[in-house]
């Protein structure tokens, strides 16, 4: 009888063993999971981007008109920032394209969205010359350029890049970053989507981001 | 109806078939072996100084073609690019030819290969063509109006 409750141990009991010891685990597993304090919710000012675009308050640059601003005196506003060049012949007019149709197809909840196309070929872009290439999309585009010191700071705040690549007879084109960043009033980017955002994805993060 | 709206109407008829015609022709095109569908122009930004074109090179004979260059009085130097995006950076070199392999096609489209138009002699605008000489290994010159397109496809 005795023999029959306290039988000994056989090796057929080990996969039971194995099921209570795995259950176990995972109760703790479990507890803890619930006991732990989630992860902070990431606010407007707490978001992946909140290190860009600091210490460039203070950075110079010329606009259409040949005015020279601080980058801090476009804050106020929800903009759209790009860093480009007239001579690009893609993602440059394709991105200036796009971004008028969705602020079209946003209607009044883009109001007061503006553009900044910063150039990262500033030699060639003059402000008369920029102030020709956006003439055509109403005042809220604004092209900037500046001395490439001053462009560089941004760029890298930005954590964007560009090169320069020698072309035929002499010539050069650009390789640069193909994003667009949601900059809020306060001047923090909030958000960025690529070149090749689909229009209806684009359209959706602008919404959010100016409602 | 009387003469001039019964003449009115003819003459909208004939346009209309030129135009349908018209477009019929632009969408497709063969020249030998190849066939060429789809040539359009990027729509330029006043100023603009560069512009890109895009088309569809179908290669129907038994042997590979190569588009090794191409030319056009819109514009000073034409060359024939590559554009790829990694990471967000765009990137842009210049490509020697492009391969169109027996039976296959290869698409200039946006996002990739492209014919690069250096200092345009005036803007791209919508609705207007250019004039442009595509010129193949094998099968010599070919003319190609491309359409000036919008970009954003509206």
């Amino acid at each position: 009888m005795n023999e029959e409750i306290h039988r000994r141990f056989r090796w057929t009991d080990w996969p039971l063993l194995a099921i209570a010891g795995l259950s176990a685990v995972l109760a703790i597993l479990v507890v803890i999971y619930f006991t732990t304090a989630p992860p902070a919710v990431t606010g407007p000012t707490e978001n992946q981007f909140s290190e860009f675009a600091r210490g460039v308050d203070d950075v110079a640059l010329t606009d259409s008109n040949g005015a020279t601003l601080r980058w801090a005196d476009l804050n106020g506003k929800p903009r759209l920032v790009f860093f480009g060049f007239t001579r690009c012949p893609e993602i440059c007019p394709t991105t200036v394209a796009e971004l008028s149709a969705a602020i079209d197809e946003l209607g009044a909840d883009a109001r007061d969205v503006e553009v900044d196309f910063v150039s990262v070929d500033p030699a060639r872009d003059t402000s008369e010359h920029l102030a020709a290439y956006f003439s055509s999309f109403g005042p809220r585009f604004r092209g900037l350029t500046g001395d490439r010191a001053e462009i560089d700071r941004l760029v890298h705040s930005f954590r964007a890049s560009y090169e320069y690549v020698p072309t035929s007879g002499g010539d050069y084109t650009v390789n640069h970053t193909a994003i667009t960043y949601l900059v809020n009033p306060q001047g923090e980017v909030v958000d960025i989507f690529g070149y090749g955002n689909p229009h209806d994805r684009t359209v959706a993060q602008l919404r959010a981001f100016l409602s | 109806m009387n003469l001039s709206n019964i003449i009115r109407v003819a003459v909208a008829s004939v346009v209309l078939a030129a135009t349908v015609g018209a477009s019929e022709v632009e969408a497709q095109q063969q020249a030998g072996n190849i066939v060429i569908e789809s040539a359009w122009i990027g729509a330029t930004n006043p100023g603009a100084t560069v512009g890109a074109g895009y088309v569809t090179l179908r290669n129907t004979g038994p042997r590979s073609e190569r588009l090794t260059s191409a030319a056009s009085d819109a514009a000073d130097r034409v060359e024939l690019h590559e554009m790829t995006v990694t990471n967000g950076m765009m990137r842009m070199h210049p490509v020697a030819a492009i391969e169109i392999p027996p039976g296959g096609a290869v698409t200039l489209a946006p996002g990739g290969l492209h014919i690069m138009f250096l200092d345009i002699r005036a803007p791209f605008a919508v609705g207007s063509t250019v004039p442009v000489t595509m010129r193949f290994e094998h099968q010599g010159d070919v003319q190609v109006e491309f359409m000036v397109r919008r970009r954003d496809g509206r």
